[in-house]
């Protein structure tokens, strides 16, 4: 039988402010991706998921089982990259990851390979030896990821895994995300929605700490169908027309001056797009503003 | 300027000074009290043996001024006189030898001619422990270290930062900042000094006495060597401006290390050459034939007192030079260089660091040992990331270098009488009856015997016989007398025992007493040793915590398994195993001198035998409240280190976290110490040094 993961009535309140309300999926193995915009409640919804801090309430359950009861044996089962990077300078990346493994209660000879596995994984083998105080941005982050994957928990739970990487260590650790997940639940949040478009079998929408949407992106997107659509002119009709869609994307083509807006219903003289539709656009649509998905 | 004003002006490292000054006046104060304990532990014997104190006051103040008469008006002129005649002979000599190796006849002649630079001096009585207090107090001059380098560390660690690469790309930001920073390595130093030794000096005025500081400083018996005319006040200046050259040097030493060679190489080599000066000046004789290196030290200018007290030529090729002139320059020389070195090397080249390869090695070294050590256990990572990670490797090698110093410092000698020993020979033990009708019946023939004396003597009187026979008959009489007086306070003793036994049924021995009074009334001795505990705790757990807060780890390690509980208790244990470390060292330093210089009598015997420990309702040997103090002794170590512990849990650095913990610990302890009687309840070095009479 596969791994389940259910949120239910999953809330969180920071004082009187709610941060996540009655918030509800189900997780199945495979990838999961997580968008919202700036302070929707991606980060707060992790760390409720790891049992980092007190839910106000709602329930997670595991295979039917409530993690709070589960306690550390929960945590076995997960491996998580946090938002800020957390790492010790003085440690070199391969001792950190053999401190994370002798954390997550390892055995002594599996830490060893798996460490020198997950260093191949995201490419840091030669810098091993080398205090993480030393290292740039993007490598913090590979070894941050690499903790995250030690052990092959059953449960990755990974935000903003790939934020800071050049693009072809992006796409490294993105083939190794999907490789993983495919009998792991993975829950990935990020605003780089092409990661997500390229492995999430499933896509989970969050606005101001509720729900919009959990679907796949195939659905998601023939959801947006004939809400996508541009005006075409010259420059300065453009950017007149702008001034009214601040978020809409402008580009210059062949036949003049697109701006591709997304609206539902499109105004008038807006045609709509239905080839190149991209889960941006579904972002583009649902994350600010207050429409909802049907 | 504003980089002056950056570094010095610091408000957190103000802070930190203070607290350093602070401690070091309450370990200070704590040995001017052990100066004086010896002298007051005797009188108290003497007054429980029956003399009368004033008396015996009265003689021994005759006494010292006698001797200090003695040296002032015949010791030391003569000693200048001697060595004026000890050249003219010798030189006769030397010439009649024609020896070829001419440096002893050399160096007679030039010291003849460096005293007589003293010629008319006037040496004059005045407080002298003063003086000797301050000369001979050496943990201030490591304490003195602990400012300048720290900033010279932050300084090292800026070039490595952003912040480095950023001021180095402005217009003045090399040479002239360098140059200000040096700068701020300098005042720091003799700041630190102003501050530490100033206290020192102030306090000990205060508290010992008025050392006259316009005398000579020969006037003080330990100066008799000193050949530079100088007078007291004049000697502390000149050893603060020593100290301040001697700091400067270490800081400067360390800092272009530490800004120019990978840290590791840094460290280990910064490390053998102190180690090495170190273990020259303090394991070579004055009188070697290679005191070069003992004299030509920094550690030798950091301490001073050899400049002072010492008089040496330096044997160069045959000729004689005073140490002191060489002294002076080869710390100064060293001082210059070493500027020059730091802007040449820091401001003016571009930063990188000597010695990158050394990381290569430092790591497979690292792993071999991680293979050897086999660390992949929580628990030894947690103790890799206080020792090493959080730099607890150095708390500990400089504790135990203070720990070192105070078992070099602690003599803890009680003089025990000819007499008093043949008494507890005789009658320790078990209080029986035969002992007590023993002491009964010698009381009776002392009795006996003075009565007859007495009546001797008036006879004599009375037939104004030999006064020389009168005298001797009244010594007899006076010994006599104090025998019984020494009987019959043991009588009395057996009696109170007895009666105690009688009333509560537990039993209790007469006993040599004097170890277990050191060690179950609280003493400045050990309360010394116990404000270095207090500085270990504070500094070794400061960061326990605070170092993952600082990186934000905490989030990352709860998510895993074993990133609650059992990394807690992980860091407790190793917190458990270190404090019980140091409370082991320090309580045990203590014990293993009262051993050695006192000794412990009769271990096996009831507590009772001793009326401080009259209250403890049960039977339990000595023995057994000497485990139970070391118990609670440490469960109050634990306590502090607990505490410790919870703060840098709060505490978002690890330097924030040290200052609160000084505030918290160390202030009112320091304060206490210093005597402040009001805050004794808020004394922790008092709860470390908990005594079964507290
Ligand atoms: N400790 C806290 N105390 C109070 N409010 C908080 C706290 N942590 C988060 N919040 C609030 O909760 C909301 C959700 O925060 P969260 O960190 O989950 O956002 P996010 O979706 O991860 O955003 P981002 O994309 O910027 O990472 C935000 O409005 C934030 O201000
Ligand atoms: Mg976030």
């Amino acid at each position: 039988m596969a791994n389940k993961l259910e949120i239910r009535h999953l809330t969180k309140k920071y004082g009187s402010f709610t941060a996540l309300s009655d918030m509800s999926f189900t997780l199945e193995p495979g990838v999961t991706g997580l968008l919202g915009a700036n302070g929707a409640g991606k980060s707060t919804l992790m760390k409720l998921m790891t049992d980092h801090m007190k839910r106000t309430g709602g329930e997670i359950l595991w295979n039917g089982t409530e993690i709070l009861t589960m306690g550390a044996k929960w945590r076995e089962l997960v491996g998580y990259t946090p938002q800020l990077q957390g790492l010790y300078d003085e440690f070199t990346a391969r001792r950190f990851l053999y401190y994370m493994g002798a954390l997550k209660g390892m055995k002594r000879r599996d830490i060893k390979t798996e460490t020198e596995e997950m260093l191949e994984a995201v490419n840091l083998s030669q810098h091993a030896h080398r205090k993480i105080g030393t290292f740039s941005g993007g490598m913090r982050q590979r070894v941050m990821l690499a903790s995250s994957m030690l052990g092959k928990p059953q449960v990755l739970i990974l935000d903003e895994p790939t934020a800071g990487l050049d693009p072809e260590e992006r796409i490294r650790i993105r083939n190794d995300i999907a490789e993983l997940a495919r009998d792991r639940i993975v829950l990935l949040a990020t605003h780089v929605v092409s990661d997500i478009a390229c492995i999430a079998k499933k896509v989970l929408l969050i606005r101001g700490g509720e729900r919009i949407a959990f679907d796949t992106p195939h659905a998601l997107l023939e959801n947006a169908e004939g809400k996508i659509g541009e005006f075409v002119g010259t420059y300065d009709e453009i950017r007149a027309k702008q001034a009214e869609y601040p978020a809409g994307e402008i580009a210059e083509r062949r036949d003049g001056f697109v701006l591709r807006i997304a609206d539902d219903p499109l105004p008038e003289g807006c045609v709509p797009v239905t080839d190149n539709l991209t889960l941006e656009d579904v972002c583009h649509l649902y994350l600010k503003g207050n429409r909802q998905y049907v | 300027m504003y980089e002056l004003r950056r570094l010095l002006c610091d408000p957190k490292r103000i802070l930190l000074l203070l607290m350093i000054a602070l401690c070091n006046l309450a370990l200070f104060a704590g040995y001017c009290r052990t100066r004086g304990q010896e002298d007051e532990r005797w009188r108290q014997q003497m007054a429980a043996w029956g003399t009368d104190l004033d008396e015996y006051d009265a003689k021994r103040a005759a006494e010292k001024q006698a001797a200090t008469e003695k040296y002032l008006n015949e010791t030391y002129p003569q000693y200048l006189e001697y060595v004026q005649s000890q050249s003219g002979t010798q030189s006769v000599l030397g010439k009649l030898a024609a020896k070829k190796d001419d440096f002893v006849q050399r160096n007679l002649e030039k010291t003849a001619k460096d005293y007589a630079k003293l010629e008319g001096i006037k040496v004059r009585a005045g407080c002298d422990d003063t003086v000797n207090a301050v000369k001979d107090y050496d943990v201030t001059d490591y304490l003195l270290l602990i400012a300048p380098l720290l900033l010279v560390l932050s300084l090292a660690a800026d070039t490595e930062t952003a912040v480095g690469a950023l001021t180095r790309t402005t217009k003045r930001g090399r040479l002239p900042l360098c140059g200000w920073q040096a700068l701020a390595v300098v005042i720091m130093s003799a700041l630190s000094v102003l501050l530490l030794y100033g206290t020192n000096i102030a306090y000990a005025c205060a508290v010992l006495g008025d050392p006259v500081m316009t005398r000579a400083v020969q006037s003080v018996p330990e100066f008799q060597l000193c050949s530079l005319r100088l007078t007291v006040g004049g000697y502390f200046l000149a050893a603060a401006l020593l100290k301040t050259l001697a700091v400067t040097v270490f800081a400067l030493f360390l800092w272009l290390m530490q800004a120019r060679i990978h840290p590791l190489a840094a460290w280990s080599v910064s490390a053998a050459v102190i180690a090495v000066c170190f273990l020259t000046h303090k394991l070579i004789l004055p009188t070697a034939k290679l005191s070069h290196f003992k004299f030509l030290n920094v550690f030798a200018a950091l301490e001073a007192d050899v400049f002072f007290t010492q008089y040496s030529n330096l044997n160069w090729f045959g000729f004689p030079s005073n140490f002191r002139t060489d002294m002076l320059i080869t710390v100064g020389g060293l001082c210059v260089i070493l500027t020059v070195l730091c802007l040449v090397l820091i401001g003016y080249c571009r930063p990188g660091k000597l010695g990158s390869k050394m990381e290569l090695l430092g790591d497979r070294l690292a792993q071999k040992f991680a293979r050897l050590t086999r660390r992949r256990t929580l628990f030894g990572f947690e103790g890799w990331k206080i020792l090493i990670a959080q730099r607890g490797f150095l708390v500990l090698l400089i504790a135990g270098l203070l720990g070192f110093s105070l078992w070099q410092q602690t003599h803890l000698y009680v003089w025990v009488s000819q007499e008093s020993k043949q008494i507890y020979d005789q009658y320790a033990g078990e209080v029986t009856e035969e002992k007590r009708t023993d002491v009964a019946n010698r009381l009776e023939t002392l009795a006996n015997q003075i009565e007859q004396q007495q009546a001797r003597i008036d006879k004599l009187m009375e037939r104004g016989g030999d006064p020389q026979a009168i005298a001797n008959a009244q010594y007899r009489l006076q010994k006599l007398q104090s025998d019984f007086n020494l009987y019959s306070a043991l009588q009395d003793a057996l009696q109170k025992l007895a009666d105690y036994t009688a009333r509560t049924g537990l039993p209790a021995w007469f006993i040599q007493q004097n170890s277990y009074q050191l060690l179950f009334r609280e003493n400045a001795s050990i309360r010394r040793g116990c404000m270095i505990l207090l500085l270990f705790l504070i500094f070794m757990f400061r960061s326990l915590h605070a170092y993952d807060n600082q990186y934000d780890t905490e989030m990352l390690l709860r998510a895993t398994k074993r990133g609650r509980g059992h990394r807690r208790t992980a860091a407790w244990l190793w917190v458990m195993l270190l404090t019980a470390l140091a409370a082991a060292a320090i309580h045990g330093i203590y014990l293993v001198r009262l051993q050695q210089d006192v000794g412990f009598s009769m271990p096996e015997a009831p507590a009772q035998s001793m009326e401080l420990l009259q209250w403890i309702p049960v039977s339990v040997s000595l023995k057994t409240v000497i485990t139970v103090q070391l118990v609670l002794q440490y469960c109050a170590a634990l306590l502090i280190a607990g505490g410790t512990v919870q703060i840098s849990r709060f505490s978002r650095t690890p330097e924030t976290a040290l200052l609160i913990a000084m505030a918290v610990f160390l202030l009112p302890s320091a304060l206490a110490e210093s005597g402040v009687t009001q805050l004794h309840f808020l004394d922790f070095v008092h709860w470390l040094s908990i005594t079964a009479s507290s």
